[in-house]
């Protein structure tokens, strides 16, 4: 079945992309790692700063921080379902470069259901830290 | 040879050529694919479906064809009254070109069953996206992430390409509204 539109363009944009995103990610570590998150040199959320409530993703850059310095007791306290994501990422990206050589695990992560569990777990999330200031 | 045509916006196949002559709706614009092309087309430039259709609907296509070169060609009008030449010599020149796909030219790489691989639906980037960027276009895209593999195992790869370049336009506007957030929140933050 022929692809909708030309693929060469958009693959080598996203190479570029990925090369991109690693390369930052890397800096971004080695500055974390020698000034943290308290130095209020980094971003913060567009979400708490509007609405005064904790976003699903806040207290993520905490969280990587602690980690870190190898703190993981204090990252989960940061930011629990960060944390819980992380090896969930890891397997999705896993999946993704093996390609149809794993099926069953495609097929699974890319079920309907388990994506939608992803986002359920995201909003419930969002509402019980913000009623128990978590 | 398994075609794939599309009917009412709905895509059936792989059928076979008995199949697709048992189709109610079938007419020259129908949108057709077999395995070697690279693009869809339609049915009136596939020899063996044009030949199952009406010749008067066939006449039609072939007319409008005539009229797009007509500007160039002054013998337009010549060949409009020529139909059965026109039809046959139409017929010889897409059998011939679709002939020269067919031998072993897969232009897209896929498997040789003809099914093309999943098209990608960019869920890590919209859980990222949703955690890290912006809440609400972050849904949006884990909303088509998750439309995308239900509608490619169903069978109906337009609709998955469909939502998968939908799931990337919501990461990509997530990740820029992100970004353009950023300085400002520095700016911010260090007031």
């Amino acid at each position: 079945m022929p692809m909708m539109q030309s693929d060469n363009r958009l693959a080598l944009c996203r190479r570029l992309l990925f090369a991109g995103v690693i390369i930052a990610g890397i800096a971004l570590c080695c500055l974390y790692f020698f000034k943290g998150p308290e130095s209020g040199l980094y971003p913060r959320c567009m979400f708490k700063m509007l609405t005064g409530l904790s976003c699903p993703g806040c207290g993520s850059q905490r969280a990587v921080h602690a980690m870190m310095e190898g703190d993981f007791k204090a990252a989960f306290g940061f930011n629990a379902l960060f944390m819980l994501e992380i090896p969930l990422l890891g397997l999705l990206g896993i999946s993704r470069l093996l390609g149809n050589r794993t099926p069953r695990l495609q097929r699974l992560l890319s079920a309907r259901f388990f994506i939608l569990f992803i986002l359920t777990t995201i909003i419930i999330w969002t509402i019980v830290r913000n009623i128990f200031d978590v | 040879m398994k075609y794939w045509i599309i009917i009412d916006s709905v895509q059936k196949g792989p059928l076979s050529i008995e199949e697709v002559a048992a189709e109610n709706g079938l007419n020259p614009s129908t949108p057709v694919w077999h395995e070697g092309l690279s693009d869809w087309t339609t049915a009136a430039a596939v020899p063996e479906i044009a030949a199952l259709l009406g010749t008067a609907n066939i006449n039609d296509t072939f007319t409008d064809r005539q009229q797009n070169f007509g500007g160039q060609n002054p013998y337009g009008g010549y060949q409009n009254q020529q139909q059965p030449f026109g039809q046959n010599h139409y017929g010889q020149q897409y059998g011939q070109q679709y002939g020269a796909y067919n031998n072993g030219y897969n232009p897209n790489g896929f498997g040789p069953n003809g099914v093309p691989p999943m098209p990608d639906n960019y869920l890590i980037w919209a859980i990222l996206a949703t955690i890290c960027c912006c809440i609400p276009t972050g849904i949006v895209a884990i909303i088509y992430a998750a439309k995308v593999s239900p509608a490619y195992y169903r069978g109906d790869y337009i609709a998955a390409m469909d939502a998968s370049s939908k799931a990337q336009l919501w990461v990509i506007i997530s990740f820029v509204a992100g970004l353009i957030w950023a300085p400002f929140s520095v700016l911010l933050g260090l007031m």
